[in-house]
């Protein structure tokens, strides 16, 4: 037998974790056991050791076989969720048009609505798909994808009657800047199995208006407040908050704010990095000149602000859980489908002509460009083999890899602050997976 | 399929190989799957189970200090565990290499039926053989 090399102990008074990142779960001893338990593993049957420790250490993938190659499990694992056909997941953008003008939006947007040919479209491939796969996820996502709720809705009652028809399992998610989602949209949304729905809002009023104003300039704060709290009883509601160096420091204020307003134990809120990605040179995000933070300073503000909203008592992120493939980008059967019927893989590159690798017209044909994406791994590249971040990660965001200034955005923040992020946990502020993984997105 | 969050309809699994021919895509799909979901992996992301959602504490092994071991030694447990762990990545198809596989059975506790998937070359020669009512002596 040997140690996971996915193990990671610490000390916290009179008791001692060990986390496996393969498995996800976390095992505490008395300290007294520690070194016991660390020799038997290493081969010393000279100590007096816990035999149901022993056992349970085992079942949590701690203590391995000596023979276990846990990088190829690994592997397996990334391929078998990279090419699981039995489930097709689209991400669809109704409307790329939006109602909001963020300056460091990564998305070069302008209006166009998805019209009735690319909904044929549409229609025709998901039901080539629905009699060889069991389950069809759809993200809603923009641009803004309440400026298409007509299409959104029409595709939505299309999918269902389609997948009950077939057999098959139908569930949606949205992301939306919130403007629009008001109580009697939330509740159209979840006639049609829209769950759950993620919404940013960037900081108290003066600081969230300028950052994420209408069209015209005005700010949204108040529409936004009014809105999530009219919903979170209708849909799983997710307050995002992008950070960089112009709003990190307001961000206990929101929470403040939010929780004033009732909201705690109502929504989850969860903090996410805004990046400089200037690799679409139309994007307003290439002209964002606020300084962004680096990975590592974001993952010190993502623990504060973690901390900060766990003791108000809202729903926030717990440990990363082991994962197969990191997102749609790599996984063979997944797409997102642009409001003109071009298709992508991933979101962040949704209006960007270079990055189209198809269209829905004549989707599959010869040429499409998936090879990039579907060939990425993380298993050749030497600072994921040797990451205890590898089975939560999976190599995290494959378009940072491959065109990001600082590379290292593409990385779970657990690898860079694995013990403090283990330590709030296992210290009770809260339990584990309350919150689902967020939805990547820009709104 | 189940959607994963329900408990494995599967009482045992074995996967046994490997041999040299690689296995179709589809066939090991089909492999990939049934494994992917007695590891509990569905749908790329893996979902939470009792053990992961309940306090972290309820893992401690009950006894403070250092206990009387329970009747097993340090050269005992290791002997089990050493034992379990062999068996649990033969079942896992890891020691085997895990694809290209030969032989994946399942049987399914609630309707009490075998799954068999069978690939290999001499599989189907293998298969009749196996089936075959033995002659009585
Ligand atoms: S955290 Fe970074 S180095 Fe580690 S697995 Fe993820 S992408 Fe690779």
């Amino acid at each position: 037998m040997k140690e996971s090399r996915y193990n990671t102990w610490l000390d916290d008074g009179p008791t001692t974790y060990v986390h496996n990142g393969f498995s996800g779960r976390t095992v505490s001893m008395p300290l007294s056991q520690r070194e016991p338990t660390r020799r038997f593993i290493a081969g010393d049957d000279t100590v007096t050791i816990d035999p149901a420790l022993i056992d349970t250490l085992v079942d949590a993938r701690a203590i391995v076989a000596d023979h276990a190659d846990e990088l190829d499990l690994l592997r397996q694992r990334y391929e078998r969720t990279r090419r699981n056909r039995g489930r097709f997941h689209l991400t669809i953008v109704p409307s790329l048009g939006c109602d909001l003008d963020c300056p460091y939006c990564f998305e070069a947007k302008h209006p166009s609505l998805l019209d009735d040919d690319v909904e044929t479209s549409l229609l025709r491939l998901v039901d080539q798909k629905l009699s060889a796969v069991r389950s069809l996820g759809v993200l809603w996502y923009g641009g803004e994808p309440l400026v298409g709720l007509k299409s959104l809705l029409s595709l939505s009652d299309n999918f269902i009657a389609r997948c009950s028809a077939a057999g098959v399992a139908y569930a949606a998610e949205i992301v939306t800047n919130g403007h629009l989602l008001t109580a009697p949209t939330a509740r159209l949304l979840r006639e049609r199995r829209v769950e759950a729905a993620q919404v940013t809002i960037d900081g108290p009023p003066e600081v969230h208006d300028r950052r994420r104003p209408l069209a015209g300039g005005r700010g949204t704060f108040e529409q936004l407040l009014a809105n999530v709290t009219a919903v979170a009883g209708i849909l799983d509601v997710t307050v995002r908050v992008n950070l960089d160096t112009a709003n990190v420091g307001e961000a206990p204020r929101l929470l403040e704010i939010l929780a004033a307003a009732g909201l705690a134990g109502r929504i989850g809120v969860y903090a996410a990095q805004v990046v400089a990605t200037t690799a679409n040179p139309l994007a307003p995000s290439a002209r964002y000149a606020t300084a962004c933070l680096s990975r590592t300073g974001f993952a010190e503000a993502e623990e504060q602000f973690t901390e900060a909203a766990a003791r108000l008592g809202f729903v926030t992120a717990g440990l990363p859980e082991p994962t197969g493939a990191p997102c749609t980008a790599v996984r063979d059967n997944e797409l997102v489908i642009g409001s003109r019927g071009e298709i992508y893989k991933c979101t962040e590159t949704i209006g960007d002509p270079a990055e189209v690798i198809g269209n829905l017209r004549n989707w599959p044909q010869a040429g499409d460009r998936l090879s990039k994406w579907l060939t990425y791994d993380p298993f050749g590249d030497p600072e994921c083999r040797t990451c205890v971040a590898l089975p939560v990660c999976m190599g995290g965001c494959a378009y940072h890899a491959m065109t990001s200034a600082a590379p290292d955005t593409r990385c779970s923040t657990f690898r860079l602050r694995t013990e403090q992020q283990i330590r709030r946990v296992v210290t009770g502020r809260r339990g584990p997976s309350a919150l689902r993984s967020p939805t990547a997105g820009p709104s | 399929m189940s959607d994963g969050t329900d408990t494995s309809p599967f009482g045992r699994l074995a996967v046994r190989g490997p041999h040299a021919q690689p296995v179709p895509d589809e066939i090991g799909w089909a492999v990939d799957i049934i494994v992917a979901y007695l590891n509990g992996f569905t749908d790329g992301a893996r979902k939470a189970s009792e053990l992961q959602t309940k306090p972290i504490d309820d893992d401690a092994p009950a006894p403070q200090g250092l206990p009387a071991p329970a009747g097993r030694s340090a050269k005992e447990t290791r002997a089990k565990v050493e034992a379990g762990l062999a068996a649990m990545t033969d079942d896992l198809g890891s020691s085997a290499g895990g694809r290209p596989c030969t032989i994946v059975t399942g049987r399914l506790v609630r309707s009490g039926m075998d799954v068999v998937l069978l690939w290999g070359p001499g599989a189907a020669e293998w298969l009749e053989l196996a089936l075959k009512p033995k002659k009585k002596k």
